[in-house]
């Protein structure tokens, strides 16, 4: 088990190493002048070479790699070009809002999403499935930002339930943190939804037709037993690992949702910096988003084990 | 050793079918129909756009600012006085066109990243890790870094949407080779001496074409919504052309008073991609049913 | 014997989907199974059998309904059971025990709580004196070996053998009536369903259950069967004692499948040309698998170790081993599709065991293998005439020529040369197996693998691929390396035999010596463990004298 682990942990290595030099090639690939181009259009030739300056695009290639990895080991992500704050300063701000969106998301989207899955598979084939099925496309198609409009045009607007955008802290009352919550959520969960009761689906189907369900009915267990006891304890490890990769869409969907009900989240931070050109700020999210991506899946394939006694290293 | 399975139902899958019959099935299933059906219409639209729009989509109106749908304008107008109308068959355009073109880069990227990955055991660890890494940042911050980078600009937008979609084309590819080529019938082609290159050509492309085609269509589903996001956002198509992300970004300000600038746009983003979606499962289901949609088609 | 029966069905029909080749998986069945006795319905593929075996479970497909007759079981006729009494029934009047036990059980569950289970659902409410005392009781008696240490073990970690008596201890939880046996040894090694079949046998002395044993195989019903059941295309053809069946069968069908099955006995040795120096030798032949990975410590299998064999031409030489003996992995290192660890393989005193693929490519056409899986070893997008040729273009034979002889040789392995145009998913398996025969013969090989050729196919379609192996064989004066798990069919064809155990040949020698004299511990339990129908040696047409049976 622990050699398991040490694998899995070592694993992550190269692959956060491909991410780090794709993000510094990105900048110095890119082309034309990117310091010209950050710089914006009207800028002064002196502005231009400050910038450059900054990012160190004035020195040879190597050098820059080291030093940049250098910085990176030391937990340092560069300086915001528009606000001359340390990016992680600036991270470490928005940091809550993001996770709390993201925290009552995943919850909400496994609550749903996983009962929904099952169901649709022991019931395969009847209008229920179908159903379940056609409002999963459905979640897969509708751009996250047109959900979010019309959770707020029908919710907010219309029924003025809800209030319509902003943030409050949860150290402020819990309700009114909630409150501010819930459309965002219902709009980011439901892509997810889409995602884990597809998943959920398939894998219960598939276990549903092995050898094992059959070997479970023709001992006579009862029918709700055979599909929790029995099949969706099969089917746990393909849905954990697309809650995992799920992540990704989770993050894409974040920055999209903040800048739609107006949260002061990471995903604000981002559209901010893309608007203002600050790339180091733009760097910095990739990174962190990245890593959390990668020890979130590290995360999940460890919890592997604990679904499926045949995985054991 | 086990004993041979009772064939009691004539199972006609379709996967054990030479490419002709499938191909034939395939009008058969409601999912492929309703798809190309609604694509069709869209790519009408989008041809005929200039004889069907009301009005130059770029033309600014001060007057006509913001005016609720009508007879004059059906869909309304924008902040500027543009007509929504006019602009969405323009945006359809740009749309199908990103959709197509980013799937198609990503296939034939995916597809050699792949081959190339599945039968050489040396390039296959190195790439294999490059493609691990580049699925681990997102990819909408990937794109939007590379807008940021290089300019607002249709290329760059089609370029920085198509490689975050390439791992998952050349993963795809890449499995399936490997699962083909312990294919009894492989072994028995290399017994008989057919020299690599033709083992690949005659024994194991064929065998990706399904999964690719169904992959592309989800592609381009996830490429027509990125750029919407992408526009959105602020980091898409330079904001003269009137792409539907780009009409949607240009209604944020004044939604709550005029929302059918970002509805309408909305909902022209979400049939045209609903529309790909199930053309894409209806060719997963007669094509190749061993791909589980879900772990692909992430926005 | 005046007992009710365990099983009485009575004019059972089922009604296959109305796309079917034919109206019913089964027609017009009847049949009964006492207490203590064990019936054997027995079939090739498509006969129903397993169909049958569903239905008394009622756990018949959607697609399948049973419309006339009924299946009584203890006085309750399942058929019209509802679907809660169908639950009450299942697992406590009627146990199954399935074909395949590496699936068949739950892989996420220990083996203790599956069986606990079995028990659960049909404890009388709140009486459940000591359930776990129990379990261990029933895992005893299927003669588990620790069975405290097991019940906390998953099934990956147990042989097959130990997964099909979890299997058992899980059908006789609730002493049924009936127990319904599908193929349980099928998947088994021989010596390990012989280990099976003998547990079956002692439960049925000491419990009071019936068993119903569904098996293709007319040796497995030799061994244990009281009455024999005999199906084709969802009909019964012929049912009575297993003597009166098996030593005087009236039903045609009948007599063709047991005249299909192969004996043990070697046939009488060929008269081979002394040849010179052998076609094929191996030589301390190796193979290692392993997945030696840089931080991780390789963990090695040698799957072939020292092998040294040789054959000489116009001889065939069966491999026979059991599952992880090795025999593929020598075939596949022979074939060069995989390349050995070590040793030499000589073809015609050529050293070709370390050859480059591209060296290789002369060696190629002279040794030709043939799969055992009859459904993937055909590319299913190619014709037949494409996948014939395709050996002879890549050795330059032109492209009339090539399909010229194609269809010939379809038409020597009894196949019409029209069918060159056609697809592989429109043949049967023992038709895919011809053409794949067929397929190495247009090579013009010197050396023939078959791997395990005929041991997916039907026994009389398996027969008949034999005889046509046999007679190319004197035809093109081939050298065939037979690999089977399947002593009796080996005895059919081959003239040596070598004995394959944990990658090591243990015994080598004349087929006729090593039936009738088998020298290591190994092959004489080989040849103990496999399904005789000896006593049973039939009254023949011309009336020669029957042996006397012992049953």
């Amino acid at each position: 088990m622990g050699r398991f682990l040490a694998g899995r942990v070592l694993a992550t290595i190269p692959v956060m190493g491909v991410v780090a030099t794709i993000v510094f090639l990105l900048l110095r690939l890119a082309p034309g002048d990117p310091a010209a181009i950050l710089a914006g259009d009207a800028a002064s030739p002196e502005h231009i070479a400050e910038i450059r300056a900054r990012l160190g695009l004035d020195q040879p290639i190597l050098v820059q790699f080291a030093e940049w990895i250098g910085r990176l080991l030391h937990g340092d992500l560069g300086t915001s070009i528009i606000s001359n704050q340390p990016v992680t300063t600036l991270i470490g701000q928005r940091l809550e809002p993001t996770l709390a969106l993201a925290t009552t998301t995943i919850l909400f989207a496994v609550i749903v999403a996983v009962p929904l899955g099952v169901l649709s598979a022991w019931r395969h084939g009847t209008w229920i499935d179908r159903g379940v099925m056609t409002l999963s496309v459905l979640g897969f198609s509708i751009p996250v930002f047109v959900l979010g409009y019309l959770w707020i045009f029908a919710v907010a607007m219309q029924l003025q339930w809800l209030p319509v955008q902003g943030y409050v802290s949860f150290r402020q009352g819990f309700w009114p943190f909630l409150e501010r919550l819930i459309l965002p959520t219902l709009t980011l969960s439901v892509i997810y939804i889409a995602l884990i009761a597809r998943i959920t689906r398939a894998s219960v189907l598939e276990v549903l037709g092995e050898d094992y369900i059959r070997t479970a009915h023709a001992k006579g267990v009862g029918e709700r037993a055979v599909l929790t006891h029995h099949a969706l304890r099969n089917a746990a490890v393909p849905i954990v690992s697309v809650i995992g990769i799920g992540i990704a869409l989770l993050i894409s969907g974040v920055v999209i949702t903040e800048s739609v009900f107006n949260l002061p989240g990471l995903g604000r931070l981002t559209v901010d910096a893309v608007l203002a050109r600050d790339y180091p700020v733009i760097q910095g999210v990739i990174l962190l988003f990245s890593a959390a991506y990668i020890l979130i899946n590290l995360a999940v394939d460890v919890s592997y084990t604990i679904f499926d006694p045949r995985i054991r290293y | 050793m086990s004993a041979p399975a009772e064939p009691f139902i004539a199972h006609e899958m379709a996967a054990d079918l030479p490419d002709v019959r499938r191909a034939r099935a395939l009008w058969r299933n409601p999912g492929v129909v309703f798809g190309v059906a609604v694509l069709l219409i869209i790519l009408l639209l989008a041809i005929g756009a200039a004889y069907l729009a009301n009005v130059d989509p770029i033309l600014l109106r001060p007057r006509f600012r913001l005016r609720a749908p009508s007879a004059i304008a059906w869909l309304g107008t924008d902040q500027f006085g543009r007509d929504v109308y006019s602009r969405v068959l323009f945006g359809a355009r740009v749309s199908l066109f990103i959709g197509f073109a980013v799937a198609t880069i990503a296939v034939v990227a995916g597809l050699i990243i792949g081959l190339v990955a599945g039968y050489l055991r040396l390039l296959d660890a190195i790439l294999m890790r490059v493609m691990d890494g580049v699925m681990a940042i997102p990819n909408i911050l990937l794109a939007i870094a590379m807008v940021t980078l290089s300019g607002a600009g249709i290329l760059t937008v089609i370029v920085a949407i198509a490689i975050p979609e390439i791992p998952r084309v050349a993963r795809l590819v890449r499995s399936v080779v490997l699962s083909v080529r312990e294919e009894p019938y492989v072994e028995a082609a290399i017994g008989v001496g057919t020299p690599v290159p033709l083992i690949m050509w005659r024994h194991i492309l064929p065998n990706t074409i399904a999964p690719l085609i169904v992959q592309g269509t989800y592609t381009c589903a996830a490429a027509i919504l990125t750029e919407a996001i992408l526009s959105f956002l602020g980091a898409g198509i330079p904001t003269e052309i009137p792409s539907w992300g780009n009409i949607m970004a240009e209604g944020r300000q004044s939604f709550q008073i005029a929302p059918w600038v970002i509805l309408f746009p909305g909902f022209c983003v979400a049939l045209t991609v609903l529309a790909v979606n199930v053309l894409g499962d209806g060719l997963r289901d007669m094509l190749d049913p061993r791909i589980a949609r879900g772990m692909d088609n992430l926005q | 014997m005046s007992e009710a029966p365990a099983l009485d069905i009575q004019g059972l029909s089922i009604a296959l989907p109305r796309s079917a080749e034919r109206g019913f998986a089964v027609e017009n069945l009847s049949l009964q199974v006492r207490p203590q006795e064990i019936v054997c319905i027995v079939g090739e593929s498509g006969s129903g059998k397993s169909v049958t075996a569903l239905s008394i479970m009622g756990l018949l497909p959607r697609a399948l309904k049973a419309t006339h007759g009924a299946i009584d079981v203890g006085g309750e006729n399942v058929l019209t059971a509802s679907r809660a009494r169908l639950r009450e029934l299942r697992g406590n009047r009627i146990a199954m025990i399935f074909q395949e036990p590496m699936t068949a059980l739950n892989p996420v569950l220990s083996v203790g709580n599956q069986i606990d289970e079995a028990l659960q659902w049909h404890a009388a409410n709140g009486a459940r004196a000591a359930p776990r005392k129990r379990v261990l009781d029933l895992m005893e008696s299927v003669g588990l070996p620790d069975p405290e240490q097991l019940t906390r073990s998953y099934p990956h970690q147990l042989s097959g053998g130990q997964r099909q008596r979890v299997m058992i201890a899980m059908a006789l939880a609730n002493e049924p009536a009936l127990i319904i046996a599908d193929e349980p040894t099928t998947a088994l090694d021989v010596t390990t369903q012989a280990r099976i079949l003998r547990l079956l046998r002692k439960i049925q002395r000491t419990h009071r259950s019936g068993i119903l044993f569904i098996t293709h195989d007319f040796g497995v019903v030799a061994e244990i069967a009281d009455r024999v059941v005999v199906m084709r295309h969802g009909r019964v053809v012929e049912q009575g004692s297993v003597d009166e069946v098996l030593r005087n069968p009236q039903n045609t069908y009948t007599k063709m499948l047991l005249e299909a099955v192969p004996s043990a006995e070697p046939r009488p040795a060929r008269l081979l040309p002394k040849a010179e120096a052998p076609i094929l030798t191996t030589q301390d032949l190796q193979k290692t698998f392993g997945d030696a990975f840089f931080l991780r410590a390789g963990r090695t299998v040698r799957a072939l170790d020292d092998v040294s064999i040789d054959v000489h031409r116009g001889e065939t030489l069966g491999i026979v081993g059991e599952s992880g003996s090795g025999k593929s992995t020598l075939a596949r290192c022979i074939a060069r599709l995989i390349d050995p660890s070590g040793g030499e393989i000589r073809l015609d005193g050529e050293e070709i065991g370390n050859k480059t693929q591209a060296a290789l490519r002369p060696f190629r056409r002279r040794v030709q293998i043939v799969f055992q899986d009859p459904y993937r070893s055909l590319n299913p997008r190619r014709t037949i005439g494409q996948s014939i040729t395709e050996g002879p273009r890549n050795y330059g034979t032109d492209k009339g020529a090539a399909w010229t002889r194609a269809g010939a040789l379809l038409d020597l392995v009894g196949i019409e040369a029209r069918a060159l145009a056609r697809y592989p998913h429109e043949f049967s398996g023992g038709q895919r197996q011809r053409i794949a025969i067929a397929r190495a013969l247009a090579m013009e090989p010197d050396v023939l693998i078959a791997d395990e050729a005929v041991s997916a196919l039907d026994v009389s379609v398996q027969a008949q691929v034999l005889d046509l192996m046999e007679r190319l064989r004197g035809e093109f004066g081939l050298t065939i390396l037979f690999i089977t798990h399947d002593l009796r069919v080996a005895a059919r064809l081959c003239d040596t035999v070598a004995v394959m155990l944990n990658g090591r040949i243990v015994e080598h020698g004349p087929a006729e010596r090593i039936f009738r004299e088998p020298q290591h511990s190994y092959t004489q339990a080989l040849l103990a463990a496999a399904p005789k129908m000896r006593h049973f040696e039939r009254a023949t047409p011309r009336g020669s004298l029957p042996r006397i049976g012992t049953v």
